[in-house]
């Protein structure tokens, strides 16, 4: 989980925890790209705006490296915007989430990007919809 | 008797009507003179007779006979005085009648006749100087004619200018006198007040249409702050709320001309929309305040008091848990409500033009045209029609300047392609597709990439900025073929621009045939040769009728022979999203380098004195070209007034214009519409029920040519013809050989 907004952070990585994941966190988008690469997680869940390099370009560079390429990624953003949204599903993000959410909500998000087959994670610049923006309404 | 004329000119053929008095001016000197001869003629005669009766005296004859001899002699020599009077008075009265007559005829009906001299000394020095004077009074009047026309020509064009500005506004604008009676009015203004969309009669009250206690507050207040003195530096500003609904703002002004007339200068702006999104944006921000400090203050008491007492029950506990969810959820539902409304009907209005994605695309790559060529490098264009509302100057900077990145960043020789389609209802994609991005190894982020200044050494706005600013995203999209630059933006729901309101708009009308005879067309300089995109044109008959602009051109010649004639005039204006754009026009008189024949100037009024002071063809030309740019060329008849410029462009050095690759209302309409009997512009127009202005002014004519077009345009489109190569092809073929052969035979050619 790359987050850089500390309660956010606390507050995600214990309901993770409790719901039996395994949690690294990072505070910028470069310890996020280190940690990603060193451990090769099974989902990332990525701020965008992060204190160094965006959070798309966290993504892009995750998606360069070919062994990384179907790793999920869940884009956790405040930025709610029709092209920034566009943007970050066409840089690699799997889904596109923005705040608030339902931490319940995020939960089932989590859950089912890790039990889907790898052949639905959107591929880069595929053009393929992911949910709506702010998908936490109900 | 025959007068020479002075300036070789030719004589009046009129017959002499003499002034009152002239002639028997003339008769009363010839006969003071004859009495003057007999008066003269009697001295002589009385000393004769005496003289003879002394000596018949003397010679002792009789009284009788000495008398009778006496009167003989006298009478003899009184009737040959009479005689030499009258032969004296003929000869010198004749040349005195000529002139006379003559200076009648300078100071009559025939400014430019000169007196012949007469043999006389004395009168031959007199009708010189009579042709001095008359010389001096011609060179006179002609300085005066001069200056007379130079001063009502720069008239004219001041109040073209004038006219031009106010039909540009989207700014309404209502000039009134003191008494706040109409003077001038333009189209937006009429639209937002309502009034009739008939040019307001001048002197026509504007309070016939406008309720007084509207704008006379704002009107007194101006006159008592001014009290004359401080005219037109005062701005009265004030808000009215329309019978039908609309909000104009008006900023009202005092002028004083040279004459010390005064009048009321009205700008009023449509803020119907403003107006009406700030109320409901207060309301929704009041509500929505109200509700947060609500639910803020339920949290942070339930908070409060969870922490504070350690000694709550569990039902206690858990009812204030209950709370603190609650709440925080209605919190995060007000959230997605604000955003929802923020970028939905209350999102700040966003100003600005409608601007046509493909414009965006075809200026930029027509900009880039000599670094594509420098590298080696191709592009191509294409996408659907698309709308984005925003800062034309800003998108047209930052299209340019990511094609700009693309070119520097893409490899030698690579083929780039500019493409744009619509992702959803709502959002639209520029991408410029090249087949590898080449980044220097400095650790900069592709991010960064956007972080370029909207122009060159001018920092402070970058393109990241204006992209931001329209709501817009960028990114780099990586893929196995290559990568693309995309530009992403907002999209308007409609596909063509909307039409400002053309609504056979009356002072439209007027400013459009104003302009025919105006000519302010001053492109800023650019080195670049453009002649062989014109030339290479047809090379894309893949591109959509619907998403090309058009440049609609028109000679006026000395004849009707392109080798041996020349033009005089060019006028062009071009068509773009279906309307021609007035404002986008070429209009310039083209000095020929020979005399205009009478025929011609008879035709389009162009004389000699009009181009005397003129570009030449060969530096209009270039204008022209450059004025034409990327945009499809269309003419009537175009194979005449192709004939004509192709002949110089082959002098100048540079590619024909095919006219393959041309346009020609005149073969489209024989080609789409076989059975109409004329093919002329006049004929045409009658059919479309358009109005012709200003006809055999090449401007007037390009106009009109250019409505033709866009009707022929809309057929074609009706007709499944969707693309340019078609309608090209229409243009060939047997039929439309025949067809020419007819219209030329009609028009003489």
């Amino acid at each position: 989980m790359i987050e850089d907004e500390e309660n956010i952070l606390l507050s995600l990585q214990f309901v993770l925890e409790r719901a039996g994941y395994q949690v690294h966190s990072a505070r910028t988008g470069q310890e996020g790209l280190c940690a990603i690469r060193r451990d090769r997680p099974d989902l990332v869940i990525l701020d965008l705006m992060l204190p160094d390099i965006s959070g798309y370009e966290v993504c892009q560079q995750a998606r360069r490296d070919p062994s990384l390429a179907a790793m999920p990624i869940l884009v956790l953003t405040a930025r709610a915007q029709e092209a920034e949204r566009e943007k970050g599903l066409d840089v690699g993000a799997t889904e596109y989430v923005t705040k608030p959410f339902r931490v319940s909500d995020l939960l089932a998000r989590v859950s089912r990007l890790l039990d889907s087959p790898r052949s639905d994670v959107r591929s880069p610049g595929s053009g393929v919809r992911g949910l709506e923006p702010g998908g936490s309404g109900s | 008797m025959t007068l020479p004329s002075a300036r070789g000119q030719a004589r009046d053929s009129r017959p002499f009507a003499p002034l009152e008095g002239k002639p028997a001016a003339s008769g009363t000197y010839q006969r003071t003179l004859r009495l003057t001869l007999v008066a003269v003629a009697a001295l002589p005669l009385a000393v004769a007779t005496v003289a003879t009766f002394v000596m018949l005296r003397q010679a002792r004859l009789d009284l009788e006979q000495v008398a009778a001899i006496s009167l003989m002699v006298s009478l003899g020599i009184l009737g040959a005085a009479v005689s030499l009077a009258f032969g004296a008075a003929r000869a010198l009265g004749g040349p005195i009648q000529d002139l006379c007559e003559g200076v009648s005829m300078i100071i009559g009906p025939n400014r430019a006749h000169r007196l012949a001299l007469p043999e006389e000394a004395d009168l031959a020095d007199l009708a010189r100087g009579v042709n001095e004077l008359a010389e001096r009074a011609d060179t006179t009047a002609e300085d005066l004619e001069r200056r007379l026309s130079s001063a009502t020509h720069e008239l004219v064009v001041q109040r073209q200018m004038l006219t031009s500005v106010l039909f540009a506004l989207a700014d309404g604008v209502v000039v009134c006198n003191r008494d706040l009676n109409l003077v001038l009015s333009n189209a937006a203004a009429r639209r937002m007040l309502s009034l009739p969309s008939r040019p307001l009669r001048r002197g026509e009250s504007i309070f016939s249409y406008l309720n007084p206690a509207m704008l006379r507050p704002l009107v007194e207040s101006l006159g008592a702050a001014t009290g004359g003195s401080q005219q037109g530096q005062r701005l009265e500003r004030g808000t009215l709320a329309l019978p039908g609904g609309a909000t104009v703002q008006v900023n009202a002004t005092l002028a004083v001309n040279d004459q010390g007339q005064a009048h009321y200068v009205f700008v009023l702006r449509d803020v119907t929309q403003q107006v009406s999104v700030d109320r409901l944006r207060g309301q929704f921000l009041d509500a929505s305040v109200r509700r947060l400090r609500s639910q803020a203050t339920s949290l942070l008491s339930a908070a409060e008091i969870l922490r504070a007492y350690d000694d709550l029950a569990e039902p206690q506990r858990r009812s204030f848990l209950d709370v603190l969810q609650r709440d925080a959820e209605r919190l995060a539902d007000e959230l997605d409500a604000i955003h929802a409304q923020a970028v939905g009907t209350l999102a700040p209005s966003r100003t600005g033009d409608d601007v046509r994605v493909s414009q965006l695309a075809e200026w930029a790559a027509a900009e880039l045209g000599p670094a594509l060529a420098a590298r080696g490098q191709r592009i191509s264009t294409g996408g659907e029609p698309l709308i984005v509302r925003g800062d034309r100057l800003a998108l047209l900077q930052v299209t340019r300047r990511l094609l700009e990145l693309a070119v520097a960043r893409a490899p030698q020789r690579a083929n780039l392609s500019l493409r744009w389609r619509r992702v959803s209802a709502s959002l639209l994609e520029l991408a410029i597709e090249l087949p590898r991005l080449e980044v220097e190894q400095d650790g900069l982020a592709e991010e960064q990439l956007f972080d370029i200044p909207l122009e060159d050494g001018q920092p402070g706005r970058s393109v990241r900025d204006v992209v931001r600013e329209h709501h817009g995203e960028l990114w780099v999209r990586g893929g196995p073929k290559g990568c693309a630059l995309v530009l992403s933006l907002p999209a308007s729901q409609a596909t063509t621009p909307p039409d400002p309101g053309r609504d056979g708009d009356a002072v439209g009308q007027q400013v459009l045939a104003l302009l025919s005879r105006g000519g302010f067309y001053e492109p800023g300089p650019r080195a670049e040769d453009r002649s062989e995109r014109l030339a290479a044109l047809a090379a894309h008959p893949e591109a959509r009728l619907a998403d090309l602009s058009y440049v609609v051109f028109d000679l006026e010649t000395t004849g009707l022979e392109p080798g041996c004639d020349e033009v005089v005039s060019i006028g062009a204006v071009r068509v773009r999203g279906g309307r021609v754009i007035p404002e986008d026009h070429l209009h310039s008189l083209v000095n020929p380098g020979r005399r205009i024949p009478r025929l011609s100037t008879k035709i389009h009024g162009i004389t000699d004195e009009l181009v005397a002071g003129q570009p030449a063809l060969d530096d209009v030309l270039p204008r022209f070209i450059e004025f034409v740019g990327r945009s499809v060329l269309v003419a009537h008849l175009a194979a005449f007034d192709l004939a004509f410029l192709n002949s110089r462009l082959g002098t100048m050095g540079r590619p024909a214009i095919r006219q393959a690759a041309v346009l020609d209302t005149l073969l489209l309409s024989c080609s789409l519409f076989p059975s109409w009997g004329g093919y002329n512009v006049e004929e045409i127009a009658a059919r479309f029920g358009l109005a012709v202005v200003d006809r055999h002014t090449a401007l007037g004519d390009a106009l009109t040519t250019a409505e033709i077009l866009i009707r022929l345009l809309e057929v074609l489109q009706r007709r499944g013809i969707e693309t340019l190569g078609p309608a090209l092809e229409l243009q060939s073929g047997d039929l439309i050989r025949k067809l020419v052969g007819a219209v030329r035979a009609e028009l003489s050619w």
